[in-house]
């Protein structure tokens, strides 16, 4: 036979075992309460303040009731927090998780657990949250008048995004694009109604180490046209609340462009934005909220 | 038995197809998508209905409400659905009924990629490699799960192969090329994957009309213009007007329908899709390898395998085909020509979901008319690893190593079963290893059916289920659950997780609130727990 047979052959032949060893093998099943309570009492023994627990995908919920009050997650960080923060992973040796990089002190664990920790490598700011890219039905709802919701914006619109059951269609939370400040922009639609207060929740998260805070940074404005064609145009506000607790206000008057404001947040508290006008006529109103840990007391 | 085969092999292969596709419809879980299209072609199938009688159809207030539910894509495949719908809906259920219209479009395209196979390759040959090449699309995990959901991905994977072969056909017989511009215009008027055949088929004349990169000496004192073929001239002219036909949304304010629907793709909304431990959504999408990755990764290895083995045998036949393009020998050229073209497509099928600068979500979905091309470039790839050797042992040793290939895919499919989308092949350790790399376990908000049946068969009176973490949308399809008879009608999915007695994690990591949920619920009771492959797929929680 050609040599080109041989390697057809065997290209076939390496990949349908490849295949069938997934099928063939045994399935691993869940790690057993008594392992995974052993592997969180030694990884207690290892956790500082601050540092950020990670825990394998592969773990079900049955598995995870070990873990207890512990705040542990399965996402992978992004790159600032993993080299802003030490990173305590409780992971399977079988089948590692992928997308740490740099050495890792690995301490052992009963099979088939294993927990590395990865020391920082850095100090710069670790964005944690962006709003634009987490909505989800739970982060936006209506009251009217305040302090009483009348709407969860919860129902899935065709063109993405969530309306609000009984409010005016224009009323939703869905990401746009939008000529703002002369530029074609993506925000979060966050048009305000009269006599009512649009509510988007950003949900809580967890302390950052020792030396850093979270700081949110919330960016508004109206649409060009809105501005330009409705000169009596009412201002909107946004206040920033925790606990019921205010964090700050960011006013954005009938102006080209968008408005910033930085406002320092607690962890492990959810996050208000409260968003009003006095007049909702043509307020076509949108804004990125994104949540930091920054460097500083 | 040979004359047998030759003359009922395709029609038998193509029967059992369609056969062992209706069987499966019962296991098959509604995607979000089937509550968008299946409604959409209930209106435009009585929309019909006042066509035929007479009924003030055309009147562009009843166009309008027809044809505003799902507007943003093109009609074609929600006919399709509605038509099903209402002939099948006393024996299937409403959903399952017009899901029988994208098993038709599926099975359409078995029979094409036989019809292709053979009129390029021969009855005898074409019906091997083109038959094969069917055995093999239905062990491809997630295309036959797609085969199964009321979704535009089959149908238009189906009609794009249609126009692609009635170009084909058109090389050597013009009046063809007459069908292949209704047939593009069919493609077009299922999803934005169609017109995008203009691509590789540009390429392909470029390469066998046009000489590019045949490095011929030219007269730089002397410009003809290329003879443009008539199939080129149908898919600009007879194309749009069939896609203008068949969707009435269109007919008024045209040019202002026609940009909100191009621009409603250019500019689609993120659509969140978790590569390699990193959630995308827009600004940035997923990075340009990520569909290639998916394409590698959730296609069965042994059918990539033979596929490639194919392009390794057809490179010399296309470049045969490309230096000789004309004289007596027809035959070879065919040959290049089904390759080449079968090539083309496949990569661009991905090339533009790769490089268009839209959205990249859903594994393998957007990209599905690249299956049927990969197809049958394996069968191609067996049949000429076939013919390449000639003892009978060597023959019994080659078949034997093709059916060693397509058993392995035939495991991997009835390992992953009705969670289809959660398969991934043996080059990323399958959905374990998958997992662990950070890819997504499903996708598509997937109301699985062996849930919706324990749920029936043992909830409490009056359950109440809330779905973390994205319970909108069982909302939706546990509705057409109810409306079936496969859920018991006092259960009910609640909006508010604090009403439910019940609760089900979809294990999803790119929801930002997954790892939330998971550690809220840590502690409760697990009532039952789905894993596939060692990973768990959802959990059922015990609230009360």
């Amino acid at each position: 036979m050609r040599p080109g047979v041989w390697l057809g052959l065997g290209l076939v032949i390496l990949a349908a075992l490849f295949d069938l060893q997934v099928v063939l093998r045994s399935d691993p099943g869940p790690v057993s309460a008594e392992v995974m309570a052993q592997a969180v009492r030694v990884l207690k023994e290892h956790q500082q303040p601050g540092d950020l627990v990670v825990h394998s995908p592969l773990f079900g919920v049955s598995e995870l009731a070990a873990l207890g009050e512990l705040a542990a997650r399965p996402d992978l960080p992004v790159l600032a927090v993993r080299s802003g923060r030490r990173v305590l992973l409780l992971d399977r040796i079988d089948q590692p998780m992928f997308g740490f990089e740099g050495e890792a002190k690995v301490v052992e664990l009963p099979e088939p657990l294993v927990l590395r920790i990865f020391e920082p490598s850095g100090d710069g700011p670790a964005p944690v949250y962006e709003l634009l890219s987490s909505l989800d039905p739970n982060v936006m709802k209506v009251e009217r008048p305040e302090g009483t919701v009348s709407a969860v914006c919860n129902r899935a619109r065709a063109e993405g995004g969530f309306d609000c059951p009984g409010e005016a269609e224009w009323l939703y939370a869905a990401p746009r694009t939008l000529h703002i400040g002369g530029a074609d922009r993506e925000c979060v639609w966050a048009h305000p109604t009269t006599g009512g207060v649009i509510v988007f929740t950003l949900p809580a998260h967890n302390a950052p180490a020792a030396g850093r805070h979270l700081e949110l940074t919330v960016e508004a404005g109206m649409t060009d046209d809105a501005v330009t064609g409705t000169a009596d145009g009412a201002p909107v506000g946004i206040d920033i609340r925790q606990n019921q607790q205010p964090k700050g206000r960011l006013a954005v008057p009938n102006q080209v462009g968008f408005r910033i404001g930085k406002f320092r947040v607690d962890a492990a508290l959810p996050i208000e934005l409260r968003i009003t006008t006095a007049r909702d006529g043509r307020r076509h109103h949108c804004l990125n909220a994104t949540l930091t840990e920054v460097p500083g007391p | 038995m040979k004359g047998w085969l030759l003359k009922f092999g395709g029609p038998v292969l193509v029967l059992f197809y369609l056969v062992l596709q209706l069987a499966a419809l019962p296991q098959a879980a509604l995607t979000d998508d089937d509550d968008f299209y299946i409604p959409a072609g209930i209106s435009y199938a009585e929309w019909l209905g006042k066509v035929v009688r007479f009924d003030g159809a055309f009147q562009r207030e009843s166009i309008d409400r027809a044809f505003e539910p799902n507007h943003e894509h093109p009609p074609l495949a929600k006919y399709v659905f509605g038509l099903c719908h209402f002939a099948f809906r006393g024996w299937l259920g409403p959903t399952d009924s017009a899901r029988v219209g994208t098993v038709l479009f599926s099975t359409l395209l078995a029979a094409a990629m036989i019809w292709l196979a053979r009129r390029h390759l021969g009855a005898e040959r074409g019906l091997y490699a083109g038959g094969l090449a069917v055995l093999l699309l239905l062990l491809l995990p997630r295309f036959f799960f797609h085969s199964h959901a009321a979704t535009l991905d089959v149908p238009v994977a189906t009609m794009y192969f249609l126009a692609a072969a009635a170009v084909l056909e058109a090389e050597r017989r013009p009046r063809a090329g007459w069908v292949a511009g209704v047939l593009f215009g069919l493609a077009s008027a299922t999803k934005l994957n169609g017109p995008f055949l203009l691509l590789p088929y540009g390429l392909f004349l470029m390469l066998t009309r046009w000489g590019l990169g045949r490095g011929e000496p030219r007269d730089p004192r002397t410009f003809n213009l290329p003879r443009i073929p008539t199939t080129l001239v149908t898919m600009a002219t007879v194309g749009p007007l069939v896609f203008l036909g068949l969707w009435p949304w269109l007919w008024f304010d045209l040019f202002q329908r026609v940009g909100a629907y191009v621009g409603f793709h250019l500019h689609h909304y993120g659509i969140l899709f978790l590569y390699f431990g990193t959630v995308y959504s827009k600004d940035p999408h997923a990075p340009w390898h990520a569909p290639f990755t998916m394409a590698a990764t959730t296609t069965p290895l042994a059918i990539t395998a033979l596929a490639l083995v194919g392009l390794g045998f057809g490179a010399a036949v296309v470049a045969r085909r490309l230096r000789h393009r004309e004289g007596p020998d027809d035959d070879q050229r065919k040959e290049g020509d089904l390759i080449l073209s079968s090539a083309l497509h496949a990569a661009f099928a991905i090339l533009i979901v790769a490089f268009s600068g839209g959205a990249k979500y859903g594994g393998e979905k957007l990209f599905a008319p690249f299956f049927p091309f990969w197809c049958l470039l394996a069968g191609y790839g067996a049949l000429r690893l076939y013919e390449a050797v000639v003892t009978p042992r060597a023959r019994a040793l080659v078949a034997g190593v093709v059916t060693l290939g397509v058993a392995s895919a035939l495991a991997l499919q009835l390992h992953f079963g009705p969670y289809a989308l959660s398969a991934y092949n043996g080059l990323v350790s399958g959905l374990r290893g998958a997992t662990a790399l950070g890819f997504e376990r499903q996708y598509y908000d997937l109301a699985f059916r062996d849930l919706v049946g324990w749920l029936s068969a043992n909830a409490p009176p009056n359950t109440k289920v809330h779905f973390l973490p994205n319970n909108w949308e069982y909302v939706r399809t546990y509705n057409w659950y109810k409306k079936a008879g496969e859920l018991r009608p006092d259960i009910q999915v609640v909006n508010s997780e604090r009403e439910a007695n019940f609760l089900v994690i979809t294990h999803e990591r790119r929801f930002a609130r997954y790892g939330a949920d998971l550690q809220r619920y840590r502690g409760r009771k697990v009532i039952l727990e789905k894993r596939v492959d060692g990973v768990p797929i959802w959990t059922l929680l015990d609230l009360r």
